[in-house]
């Protein structure tokens, strides 16, 4: 039997015993444009901010196209970036932060080590995770800041390589 | 072009302290930022679960989301949402001092499609901002004392039992630091 309130069914069980939560919290968007010459000099870039994100699913409606998600209840969140940079120069450092209202999160600090150079390849992905506390009404944005060239590096549109994505765990 | 929450809202000195212990932003752009989550919100579930009723009735639909939202509202048979600020999100601060600082002066700008979305989806759009905003409040003067005490209890010293008194007593530290001063001090991009 499914659990409903007056306005949605939440809970919906099915008769082999799987259940799923058709309106809990859950969003996935990728970008599907690359973002050309956006940083590489220090500049602070939002995700979303440049080319709109392509939404995979967005449950409950709480995530807007220029890369913001605005918590529609108090609780923690776990929230997943990937990020995939190229044309990276003589880039030194890839920064990225989850930036929520509460409190930032350095999820990525990648060294020149870390990062791709070579021509043709120098595409260097970051694949990061955490549990934010947000209360009701607060925002969770992604920045990607990456020093030590020109502002000559872009952010790599991908399939499944550059997205943002979030579900509400408890 | 339509103004909300022109009759602005006030917080106490301790109020805007335990937001900014927290935010990096002010007050209103915290609340901005909240109301351009709400319009969001109600544009795509009023999208999401009336596009098709509206595609039934037309041979083809306009491609700008404004008059989308205006025509599915304009169907004899579309139903307002009435939402409302829920509980467990729905707190009060306990607030002692007087509510002196204004931070909602000039109210928020909304296009007349975004304003007649959250009226068709909020029982009361202000009225749920303004919840949103104490509540905000509340949950930042409680984190406030929560992540403060323990410094106290540690150093053996007295502790206020009132929020607004613990507040503002915390804050007059020569070690204390707000969200931006940490952030400044640990190197974080704004």
């Amino acid at each position: 039997m499914a659990t409903n309130n007056n306005l949605n069914t939440y809970i919906v069980p099915t008769s082999t015993n799987e259940v799923t939560m058709p309106s809990q919290v859950a969003f996935f968007a990728r970008l599907a444009t690359t973002d050309s010459n956006v940083t590489g000099d220090g500049t602070a870039f939002t995700f979303g901010s440049g080319n709109a994100l392509t939404e995979i699913y967005d449950q409950n409606s709480d995530f807007n196209t220029n890369g913001t998600f605005t918590a529609p209840v108090t609780g923690r969140y776990d929230l997943v970036v990937s990020n995939q940079i190229e044309d990276t120069g003589a880039a030194t450092t890839y920064l990225i932060e989850i930036i929520t209202s509460n409190r930032t999160y350095i999820v990525a600090n990648v060294g020149p080590q870390g990062i791709a150079y070579s021509a043709g390849a120098d595409i260097t992905l970051v694949h990061s995770a955490v549990l934010a506390d947000m209360d009701a009404a607060d925002t969770a944005t992604v920045q990607i800041t990456v020093s030590g060239t020109g502002k000559t590096v872009d952010i790599r549109a991908s399939t499944v390589g550059t997205f943002f994505q979030g579900t509400l765990i408890c | 072009m339509k103004k909300l929450c022109l009759n602005g809202h006030k917080i106490s000195n301790a109020d805007q302290k335990a937001l900014d212990h927290y935010l990096l932003t002010t007050a209103k752009e915290w609340a901005q930022a909240a109301l351009n989550g709400m319009v969001n919100k109600s544009v795509k579930t009023i999208y999401r679960d009336w596009i098709e009723i509206y595609k039934s009735k037309h041979e083809e639909i306009p491609g700008d989301i404004s008059q989308i939202i205006m025509g599915i509202l304009e169907m004899p048979e579309f139903k307002p949402y009435n939402r409302v600020v829920e509980e467990p999100d729905r707190e009060k601060p306990q607030r002692d001092d007087a509510r002196e600082d204004e931070i909602w002066e000039g109210g928020f700008d909304v296009e007349d499609y975004q304003d007649a979305a959250l009226r068709a989806f909020y029982k009361d759009p202000e009225e749920s901002l303004y919840d949103y905003m104490e509540n905000k409040i509340a949950k930042r003067k409680k984190a406030f004392i929560r992540d403060c005490e323990p410094v106290l209890l540690n150093e053996g010293k007295p502790i206020a039992s009132r929020h607004d008194k613990f507040i503002k007593d915390f804050t007059k530290r020569q070690d204390y630091k707000n969200r931006r001063q940490r952030d400044e001090a640990e190197g974080i991009n704004f």
